[in-house]
């Protein structure tokens, strides 16, 4: 707005000093080079603003942009990251329990994610008794069904 | 909302977070009521809106009057003493720019409350339909919107309301010298102007539309396949239930989705409310004196007409300027709900 101002002032600065000096020799001998004179120093006066003048850097203009976009948009990745990760779990703990269901046994069961993206069952905790037939079957099941390393099993009770 | 509500409740607890900014409470008395359909919504806040402009009709009736008055009065002098002419072609532009430019600023003023409280608001609507979008695995493409748009909104919101709204004070004060002069010197300056605002509205939008459209396509494919991915390594990383964990995030997926729609549907509401009773109280005015300047046209008043017809020009040209920055805003929350999955 500054530099609308101030160039729209000079315009018209310009083009009154030129009229009042083409004015003041209307029927002299120089009215010819005084016409030249003024248009060069009007066409000067249009163009060196313009020509000084320094565009805004764009990507700077656009990085508090791109940070605002980039933290809306890490929280909604978030938000997806960890209604995936509690569904992941849910559905994992629940086809555990199954299992243990039908081999006859009660176990109360918390899965551990990797944190990787997306993430998946890397440990579990079991809880409850079982007979030694019982949890080796399931340590199988659990290694062989889940991926999940007998290292990462836990048993308690 | 009673859909939303039940959404809300069947979503997981992080989804819940994804609320709209607080509505302004002007546009809050528009809102609609539990609309069953979008359409019934956009119905009722149309409703709503034409009952609120109704005292301005008979104001701007009133308006219209007294400038009719003045057009039939200066032509009654005309036709007695033929001499006087320009004395009250004079008088009678000066009456009509006196009757019409304490409206008109009102107006200017009205467009350029609209165009800051539309600018506001999506400030606050960005972000959340931002996350919304990336909530549903469009990460890409709700960076790309939210640049794209919040640039927009802020240099349209800058340029509309420092430069396009005193250009049309230009152009009236043009409009009104050139009528008071008599001599059609000013005439082809308050046609440029027009000519340049409408020119710059256009490309404005047309700028703005295919940036949004080349965003959408380009980034939504990165998304898509970035999803695919993602469920491609939960089958793979899990053995036997790794199609079923996979199904599972598709749910999550088509929740999040209905959660933007909510949000984005209620923007768009809130983004209307905030417009339509602006627009239409200008809009209403702008016929109005179109009418006026066409029944005036009878009269052998060309120069009073011709300063009639501008003014309503510049209302349109303030009708155009207020659509274009709610269309932005509109167009914005279209590609928001059209992106992702």
């Amino acid at each position: 707005m500054t530099f609308l101002r101030s160039y729209g002032l000079s315009l018209i600065c310009g083009a009154m000093i030129c009229g009042i000096l083409s004015g003041m020799i209307r029927d002299g001998m120089y009215q010819k080079q005084m016409k030249l004179l003024c248009g060069l120093f009007l066409t000067l006066t249009v163009v060196k603003p313009l020509v000084q003048l320094e565009l805004p850097d764009l990507d700077s203009l656009l990085e508090p942009f791109s940070q605002e976009a980039e933290s809306a948009s890490a929280e909604g990745a978030g938000m997806l990251q960890n209604a995936l990760a509690q569904s992941i779990q849910q559905e994992t703990e629940a086809y555990i329990c199954s299992k243990a269901e039908l081999l006859q046994t009660n176990l109360r069961v918390q899965v551990h994610l990797s944190n990787g993206d997306p993430p998946i069952p890397d440990g579990v905790i079991l809880e409850g008794t079982a007979a030694p037939e019982v949890k080796e079957a399931m340590q199988e099941m659990m290694e062989n069904e889940l991926n999940i390393p007998k290292e990462q099993q836990q048993w308690i009770g | 909302m009673t859909l939303t509500l039940c959404v809300l409740l069947a979503l997981p607890a992080d989804a819940k977070a994804i609320e709209l900014p607080p509505t302004p409470e002007e546009a809050a008395q528009l809102i609609p009521e539990e609309p069953k359909t979008f359409g019934e919504g956009l119905l009722e806040l149309l409703d709503k809106a034409l009952m609120k402009i109704r005292p301005d009709l008979a104001d701007a009736s009133r308006g219209a009057l007294g400038v009719f008055a003045v057009v039939v009065l200066v032509s009654l002098v005309q036709s007695c003493s033929e001499t006087a002419q320009k004395t009250t072609d004079l008088f009678g532009s000066m009456c009509i720019a006196v009757l019409l430019i304490g409206n008109t600023r009102s107006f200017i003023g009205l467009a350029e409350k609209t165009i800051l409280e539309l600018g506001e608001y999506g400030k606050l609507l960005l972000p959340v339909m931002t996350a919304a979008l990336a909530a549903q695995g469009g990460f890409t493409t709700s960076s790309a919107l939210y640049i794209g748009t919040s640039a927009f909104n802020v240099f349209l919101t800058q340029l509309l309301t420092n430069i396009m709204l005193p250009l049309v004070c230009f152009f009236l004060a043009g409009a009104a010298a050139n009528s008071a002069i008599g001599e059609d010197t000013l005439k082809e300056m308050k046609e440029q102007l027009k000519k340049g605002i409408e020119w710059f509205l256009k490309t404005i939008t047309t700028i703005f539309l295919s940036y949004l459209s080349m965003t959408s396509v380009i980034s939504g494919t990165a998304d898509a396949a970035a999803l695919k991915a993602a469920k491609t390594a939960i089958s793979a990383a899990v053995p036997v239930i790794g199609g079923t964990l996979s199904n599972a995030s598709e749910s999550i997926l088509v929740g999040a989705a209905l959660v933007k729609n909510a949000a984005g549907i209620g923007g768009i509401y809130v983004i209307l409310a905030l417009f339509l009773h602006p627009f239409l109280k200008i809009g209403s005015h702008y016929l109005i004196l179109k009418g006026t300047a066409l029944l005036c046209g009878i009269f052998d008043a060309k120069r009073l007409s011709q300063l009639i017809a501008d003014f309503t020009a510049a209302l349109g040209l303030l009708l155009a300027i207020t659509g274009c920055m709610c269309l932005l805003h509109l167009i914005s929350m279209v590609c928001f709900l059209k992106g992702g999955m």
